[in-house]
């Protein structure tokens, strides 16, 4: 029993590391900050105690991240529509050129963000955000690596379009302005 | 299992990528978005949840060491 009770202990005491990045995983899925904390409070819990069906030194946070979208996916179908309009998310005002500051606002971009389809929001905070590979994405998520990357492929083309910046014809036609502000973002590395 | 919809990928807008600046600014906001929330503390009632269960399991083994006994 020794054996398993100790590598049991460890990924419990990993488990607290991972919070803040289920946290931000659950938000994603959601887009309501309640929510998202009880996702997290019952992917803890669950996690706690399957705690022996996670395999040492296998990955811990793909592990929990599963357990939180399988927990996401099912409450979301007892729930009903009214999940998809939280937090007072407007789609209208999106579709201009940035105008101030020379970076489209944060706020523009989770609300275009929020608009995708659930697997494709997924797809792209895994891929993009979390630092998942495709390949511990596809895991994650129980589906084939080509299909994590044509969703994460759409969600680009759609997030595209919703900023206005569809396609390669538009960013040609963009007045010296807007190009300008657009392309300078300041090279922050995470 | 089946690369999804034969027809979608036909689709000469659903093959390519976005272009590849595109794709930087999308990662950088994707980024930004999350990172947001990964600096934010960790909310009380989590912290709590955690030191309970941790509590549990440490009464379960003191149970335990005195069975042994």
């Amino acid at each position: 029993m020794n054996g398993s009770t100790q590598s049991s202990r460890s990924a419990k005491d990993e488990l607290v590391e991972h919070v803040p990045a289920l946290r931000a995983f659950a938000l994603s899925l959601s887009r309501n900050a309640a929510t998202a904390d009880d996702l997290v409070q019952e992917t803890i819990l669950k996690a706690w105690t399957n705690i022996d069906k996670f395999r040492e030194g296998t990955n811990l946070r793909s592990w929990l991240f599963t357990i939180l979208r399988n927990t996401y996916y099912s409450s979301r179908r007892k729930l009903t529509r009214e999940v998809r309009d939280t937090d007072g998310i407007h789609a209208a005002g999106l579709a201009q050129k940035p105008d101030h500051d020379g970076r489209l606002a944060l706020n523009d971009f989770a609300s275009a963000f929020a608009q995708l389809p659930d697997e494709q929001r997924e797809a792209l905070i895994l891929v993009g955000a979390s630092g998942f590979s495709y390949e511990e994405a596809a895991e994650t998520c129980g589906c084939a690596v080509g299909t994590i990357k044509s969703r994460a492929n759409r969600g680009r083309q759609r997030l595209a379009e919703l900023m206005k910046l569809a396609s390669n014809d538009e960013l040609e036609m963009t007045d010296r302005a807007t190009m300008a502000v657009m392309t300078a973002q300041p090279a922050s590395k995470g | 299992m089946a690369q999804g919809n034969r027809k979608t990928e036909d689709r000469p807008e659903e093959q390519g990528r976005v272009p590849p600046e595109l794709e930087r600014q999308i990662n950088e906001n994707l980024r930004r978005l999350y990172k947001q929330t990964l600096e934010e503390e960790v909310p009380d009632h989590l912290q709590k949840l955690l030191e309970r269960l941790r509590k549990q399991d440490e009464d379960e083994q003191d149970q335990d060491k005195d069975r042994v006994r």
